[in-house]
């Protein structure tokens, strides 16, 4: 009976160690949706992560300017955390005015473990529906 | 090596899947393929557990979530297989009933669905009612209320509730893994509800509050089963120390 026992409690623990692994397999996936533009009404949060639950990998950002018209100005910026209990430091300033030639945008984000934000500054024009997505492994 | 989202088999069928790691600000969004965009009101705390699990923490009183009826036309099941699961630690709020998601009103002809929790004395309930403005009292005209219920939803801990259930017939309840004995007169087919959907709060978002704290709200459109219910208890557990 005993070793049947000792049997079991070794198969449950091999089981642990392999979902442990199998959770430890990042997951590629993606979330986005339409941030409405505040002209000059400051920065915007477009994506923001503030304590990812371990390492993750942010991998790019995606935004349509396609709405962008001769007068607009709109800044996106990428801040990051480096280290528990930091700041979100600016790591990435892109300024896009006027008619785009070429309109979605990618932003390239780099692997993470305290958080990442990226936001959205429209300093002149009319206000924009902009439509973005991130793509990130977890 | 990366796994890919859709290809996970707890992943298929997903409609609206809430992981709350935003961990700031009003908006917490979806990483279903819909990308429904879930506002928060009040707002519920950002709050991270002792295993850096970022979960929002409900007040019981002014807190919800919300996204318009027009962006979850997908998440309108009448006569659909769908599925919920929930991890929550939910408290007294004085008040017995405490609407964990729904879409769904009080008009005859458009209830919804709905999923809460309740107390009454020692009974710890959840419940998934449709068709909630039905008559109870013969002569009934029409569809009857009509709810399945299971006990045992112990307050002021971490569990993992999970609600299965196949269009036109029964629905079945998962806590932690382990399905439920359950209490049902039969549940009809939920009408269309032009109501939005909401989180923590009635559908008139003045009442039934829930209080205490929530990760991963998620919704299918299928009927998960038994492994399923199994399969995330033991991928997700150990983030709560159950």
């Amino acid at each position: 009976m005993i070793d049947k026992i000792g049997t079991l409690r070794w198969i449950k623990r091999t089981v642990d160690q392999i979902f442990a692994l199998v959770n430890s397999i990042l997951t590629l996936q993606d979330t986005g949706g339409t941030l409405v533009s505040v002209v000059a009404g400051g920065e915007q949060d477009i994506y923001r992560v503030e304590t990812p639950m371990g390492v993750f990998k942010p991998l790019c950002l995606k935004i349509d300017t396609t709405v962008m018209a001769a007068g607009d100005s709109t800044t996106i910026r990428v801040y990051e955390r480096i280290r528990s209990g930091g700041g979100l430091v600016l790591s990435g300033t892109f300024v896009y005015a006027g008619v785009q030639a070429i309109p979605m945008k990618t932003i390239t984000l780099d692997p993470n473990r305290h958080g990442v934000q990226v936001t959205l500054d429209q300093t002149v024009g009319v206000t924009k529906n902009y439509v973005w997505a991130v793509m990130f492994e977890v | 090596m990366a796994k890919g989202y859709d290809k996970l088999s707890l992943d298929y069928g997903m409609v609206l899947d809430l992981r709350f790691d935003e961990g700031s600000g009003l908006i917490t969004r979806d990483k279903a393929k819909p990308h429904h965009e879930v506002d928060l009101v009040g707002p519920p705390a950002w709050v991270q557990t002792p295993n850096n699990v970022t979960v929002l923490d409900f007040d019981g009183a002014t807190n919800y979530l919300e996204c318009p009826e027009a962006e979850t036309l997908d998440l309108d099941f009448t006569d659909d297989d769908y599925s919920i699961a929930c991890w929550v630690n939910w408290e007294d709020t004085g008040i017995a009933g405490e609407i964990v998601v729904g879409r769904y009103d009080l008009d005859v002809a458009h209830s919804g669905w709905e999923l809460y929790l309740a107390w009454n004395g020692a009974v710890n309930s959840l419940t998934l009612r449709h068709h909630h403005a039905g008559t109870l009292v013969p002569p009934i005209t029409g569809n009857p209320r009509s709810a399945c219920y299971s006990v045992g939803w112990t307050r002021g801990v971490w569990c993992l509730l999970m609600v299965s259930r196949t269009g036109g017939g029964e629905a079945i309840h998962y806590r932690n893994g382990v399905a439920l004995t359950m209490v049902t007169g039969g549940l009809v087919d939920p009408e269309t509800c032009s109501e939005d959907l909401v989180v923590g709060v009635r559908y008139t978002k003045n009442a039934t509050w829930y209080k205490g704290k929530m990760w991963g709200l998620r919704v299918w459109n299928r009927a998960l089963s038994l492994f399923d219910a199994q399969l995330m208890f033991e991928m997700e557990s150990h983030l709560f120390e159950v």
